[in-house]
């Protein structure tokens, strides 16, 4: 009989750590293909040659380093936190509402986040003092429909499954209604940018809210990682959780929040990008099983991956963002809908 | 005060307008079996959440080791009272030794990691039960019987002075309902935990209940050992049904045989 579960989980730092090279990796590729080749040498030297004490000689093409600091390389860094948040936060939504179909995008947060943003845009007031505002109006936005899409489908203390996907969709069509009424009513510039931002953009975004938009998601994903073995217990549900001794209400309000903020935040910054936060917690829980203080860490890192690499093909074949990762997350959500009845209908 | 001291103190509860359970009042007596029988609907479920501080009473307190059990934190409850709920679902693939780990929570702070002594005690209780054998299996694969033997290795693995178990045989087999509680007499016995257990079968209850509460319509109908309160007018009053109560020949614990001719006709 084998009783290596009762042993100390030695494999996670191992796992963990080949997720962070298989990371490297993707994020060398990422920098090295484009119009400009850069290969990943010169990308390595060219980023070692930033550290004091460093001084490799410049034997690179000075465009390359220009392409990598100014475009690439903040790219991938999006692409990297984007993936790894919306991961974080469809983990944490699923746990709590204790289905695997749970994401931000389905659950018409994204879009409750964009809505709110756009509305700031619309009103004049995304930024104030030169601070960027945005992340908070999305932020807000996010919140009030989690709670919305919370509160219709919650019937006598559970959240059956398929009302709550149902509320999803109805809301993200509501949104929708309001977004192309504020397209329509905006000028051709702001429709464009509007437009585009639904589509999710990972290119565009400015040093100082890439900034705001770090801090608020690190700070977020830390306080919701320390909670990780609470997570475990949320997914008995809510009675047994209680029973194991946690405080369900703090965590709600906890989770609500934080992966609303998250989801704010991202949304915000890069507008709407579907399905991560389904597809990558499911290939997490195959990979990895459920036990959330290892599926957060290494779901966090699958996503940066997937992101990253999902952002590179968007570039090559120059498609947005939100349409690459929607072209896999749709079959797959269909494919979860078939194998999951489960989870769809429990 | 005692650390397995458990009373319920003049509650009444009601989920909306009606009372589900009106004026209850007794004391769970340190290392003994009580038993909740009554009616569906009599209010046992809704009684076992109240003791177990998951619901909170309009009126009375549930006072645990001489507190308030609503002054408590969810954790100080949960390292001297473990629960068996009745519904034990979980959407998400986790092996039963995980489950079990589960139960160490209430003693570990945020951020530790269970020790080698939390696995030592997840080992023994997964032994006690007689459920190491599925250790590794998910929890969603094992039958009800082996499914319910995790979960009390998870109320057990609490170190609990008192566990509350929900039904704990409903959907079973025979051999699994004896099995179960067996080894919750054993518990009771070997491990002096004192157990409130929620049944409606009222000759297993009667059989390994020290004592039994029988409720009617949300109140107490009567209180005391089995062989007082299983009686063939109490089951006709409170059930509506006419039974024969005899005692079992080798155990002595009073024994219900339903009377067919007897049974009220719904379904015609």
């Amino acid at each position: 009989m084998s009783f290596h579960r009762f042993h100390v989980p030695l494999r996670w730092p191992l796992l963990l750590l080949a997720l962070v090279g298989a990371l490297l990796v993707v994020v060398a590729i990422a920098c090295a293909v484009g119009p400009v080749l850069i290969p990943p040498q010169d990308t390595f030297r060219i980023l070692l040659n930033r550290l004091p004490g460093v001084h490799f000689r410049v034997d690179w093409p000075e465009t390359s380093e220009v392409i990598l600091w100014n475009i690439r390389l903040p790219r991938v860094y999006m692409g990297g936190l984007v993936g790894g948040a919306l991961t974080l936060a469809g983990i944490a939504f699923q746990a709590l509402l204790r289905n695997s179909l749970a994401e931000p995008y389905i659950l018409g947060v994204s879009s409750g986040g964009s809505l709110g943003a756009m509305l700031a845009i619309s009103l004049g007031i995304s930024t104030m003092k030169g601070i960027p505002t945005l992340p908070i109006f999305a932020f807000l936005g996010a919140l009030l429909t989690m709670i919305l899409v919370y509160q219709i489908s919650r019937i006598d203390g559970r959240v059956p499954a398929h009302t709550l996907l149902l509320a999803g969709v109805v809301v993200n069509l509501f949104f929708s209604a309001i977004l192309l009424y504020l397209i329509s009513i905006v000028g051709l510039t702001e429709a464009r940018s509007f437009q585009f931002w639904s589509m999710g953009d990972l290119g565009s975004t400015s040093p100082r809210m890439m900034l705001v938009v770090s801090v608020l998601v690190f700070s977020s994903g830390l306080i919701l990682t320390s909670y990780a073995r609470n997570f475990n217990l949320l997914v008995l549900g809510e009675e047994s959780a209680t029973y194991l001794g946690v405080d369900v209400e703090r965590m709600k309000i906890l989770t609500f929040t934080l992966a609303s903020l998250i989801t704010g935040a991202v949304v915000s910054a890069c507008g709407m990008i579907g399905f991560v936060g389904l597809m990558i917690p499911h290939i997490g829980r195959m990979l990895f099983g459920s036990d959330h203080r290892l599926l957060i860490p290494a779901g966090v890192l699958i996503g940066a991956i997937f992101l990253i690499a999902a952002d590179t093909i968007a570039r090559l074949i120059v498609a947005p963002i939100g349409v690459v990762t929607a072209m896999c997350g749709g079959p797959f959500f269909i494919y979860l809908l078939r194998t999951q009845r489960k989870s769809f209908f429990g | 005060m005692d650390r397995n001291h458990l009373e319920v103190k003049h509650i009444s509860f009601r989920y909306a307008e009606s009372w589900t359970l009106r004026e209850i009042s007794f004391t769970v007596q340190p290392a003994e079996i009580l038993g909740i029988v009554g009616p569906n609907g009599s209010g046992k479920s809704t009684l076992l959440k109240l003791m177990a501080g998951a619901l909170k009473p309009q009126q009375g307190t549930i006072q645990l080791q001489g507190q308030s059990i609503s002054e408590l934190k969810r954790r100080e409850i949960a390292r001297s009272l473990a629960v068996v709920p009745q519904n034990t679902d979980i959407p998400f693939p986790f092996l039963s030794s995980e489950i079990v780990l589960m139960g160490r929570s209430p003693h570990l702070g945020l951020l530790q990691m269970e020790s080698a002594e939390d696995r030592r005690i997840v080992e023994r209780a997964m032994t006690y039960t007689d459920s190491l054998s599925f250790a590794d299996r998910p929890l969603d694969e094992l039958s009800g019987g082996e499914r319910q033997r995790v979960i009390i290795a998870r109320a057990l693995a609490q170190e609990p002075s008192i566990m509350l178990l929900d039904e704990p045989t409903a959907h079973l087999d025979l051999k699994h309902q004896v099995g179960i509680f067996e080894l919750i007499r054993r518990l009771n016995r070997e491990q002096e935990i004192t157990v409130v257990v929620v049944s409606h079968d009222l000759n297993l209850a009667g059989t390994y209940c020290d004592r039994l509460v029988l409720l009617r319509d949300g109140q107490i109908y009567r209180v005391g050992q089995p062989s007082d309160v299983i009686t063939s007018e109490d089951i006709e009053r409170v059930y509506g049904v006419r039974a024969i109560v005899d005692h079992h020949p080798i155990s002595g614990a009073p024994r219900v045989t339903l009377l067919e001719e007897n049974v009220p006709e719904t379904g015609k």
